[in-house]
């Protein structure tokens, strides 16, 4: 049976050592590439025609715009504006990359943790150092709930901390581990397919036909889902509680 | 009102014509769309589909109450190798990490809102989705 876990090899392409460090192409580095290519392609071919009334491909693409225009307007509000360029951007790497990830013979990029978390800390420095800019020292009142009681002070205020110094931990380890589990899974199932013949291979069969569509709904929904938190971390840092 | 697609428009030229049908067009579609928009705000708050939110919401709780745990153990852990107190602090922040993890639940499933407070005015959408 083909080893499940080997999908998430990381291959050099190019060896490049810059002055001691290496610098080596993967193939995680050209998915990542494609990634960005395929989302510039996609935003810029379809919207080419300009349509007053849009075809399919420009429709895509206007829905996708106003979906994150949308998410933002609910979760951050009017002053969230001025952030949709990243967050669109975010979200549509991370959704072309677990898109990209699930067709045959390619790379999850998002199946690795350090990528994810990467963006995760992106997410946490860029919003805390809005909160800084915005509110100065008053950021820190975040990390006092109001209405408590002086007593249970000392007690909440490492509580909120370390629930704050969570979130990047939380918004890497879902993406990672939902995208892992999933083309785990699917992986194992395929490789019952022909030791089980031509009788008992249909049933793990049919299993991944369901998975593949279960894995397209993940790889949407984890993009959403970083998204919506990154729009909630952003609402915290501008309106403070 | 019923002159305005009639003899006038179509032998002059015929783009005003159209652009008074995409006005009439754009004002109907308009119309619509707030329309859609108050139903939709009293079927479930806002515009993303209930559905999605409630899954997106499931697959949060899990990995929120994990991390909060291994952020409280790795801040002990560290404070220790730097401070020579192995195991006291990362026992203390064992129970704060769990306590963290606890919070981020309640708080991604709209129990209690960030920091409590304006509990009340949030709209049911950020609620639905913690904070």
């Amino acid at each position: 049976m083909a080893n499940p876990i080997e999908q998430f090899t990381i291959r050099p392409l190019v060896e490049i050592n810059l002055g001691g460090i290496d610098a080596t192409f993967t193939n995680a580095g050209a998915f990542m590439l494609l990634t960005v290519a395929s989302v510039t392609l996609f935003l810029t071919l379809s919207m080419r025609g300009r349509a007053l009334v849009p075809g399919r491909w420009q429709s895509m693409a206007e829905l996708s715009y106003e979906f994150i225009a949308g998410l933002l307007r609910d979760n951050v509000g009017s002053e969230g504006r001025r952030f949709f360029p990243f967050v669109f951007t975010l979200f549509m790497f991370i959704l072309f990359a677990n898109m990209l990830g699930l067709m045959p013979y390619s790379f999850t990029i998002t199946s690795h943790i350090i990528v994810t978390f990467i963006l995760a800390m992106v997410v946490f420095i860029g919003v805390t150092v809005v909160g800084l800019l915005r509110h100065g020292v008053k950021f820190f009142s975040y990390f006092v709930p109001s209405g408590v009681p002086m007593a249970v002070l000392p007690l909440m205020i490492p509580i909120e901390i370390i629930s704050y110094l969570s979130r990047p931990i939380s918004l890497s380890v879902r993406l990672f581990a939902n995208m892992t589990a999933g083309h785990i899974m699917m992986k194992v199932f395929a490789g019952f397919v022909i030791p089980l013949g031509i009788f008992g291979g249909w049933a793990p069969l049919g299993v991944d036909v369901l998975l593949v569509g279960f894995e397209f709904l993940v790889a949407f929904l984890q993009a959403y889902v970083f998204t919506v938190l990154t729009c909630l971390y952003l609402h915290d840092a501008i309106h403070l509680h | 009102m019923s002159e305005n697609p009639g003899p006038q428009n179509t032998n002059n030229e015929k783009t005003s014509g159209d652009l008074a049908d995409l006005d009439n067009l754009g004002q109907r579609i308009s119309a619509l769309r707030a329309q859609n928009h108050k139903e939709d705000l009293k079927n479930h708050g806002s515009e993303g589909g209930a559905e999605n939110q409630g899954i997106a919401q499931a697959m949060r709780v899990g990995a929120e109450l994990l991390s909060a745990l291994m952020v409280g153990v790795g801040i002990g852990w560290g404070l220790d190798q730097w401070l020579d107190t192995t195991p006291w602090l990362m026992l203390i922040f064992f129970f704060l990490g769990s306590g963290a993890g606890i919070l981020n639940v309640y708080r991604s499933t709209g129990l209690i809102g960030a920091n409590d407070g304006e509990k009340g005015n949030n709209t049911p959408d950020s609620n639905d989705l913690g904070k």
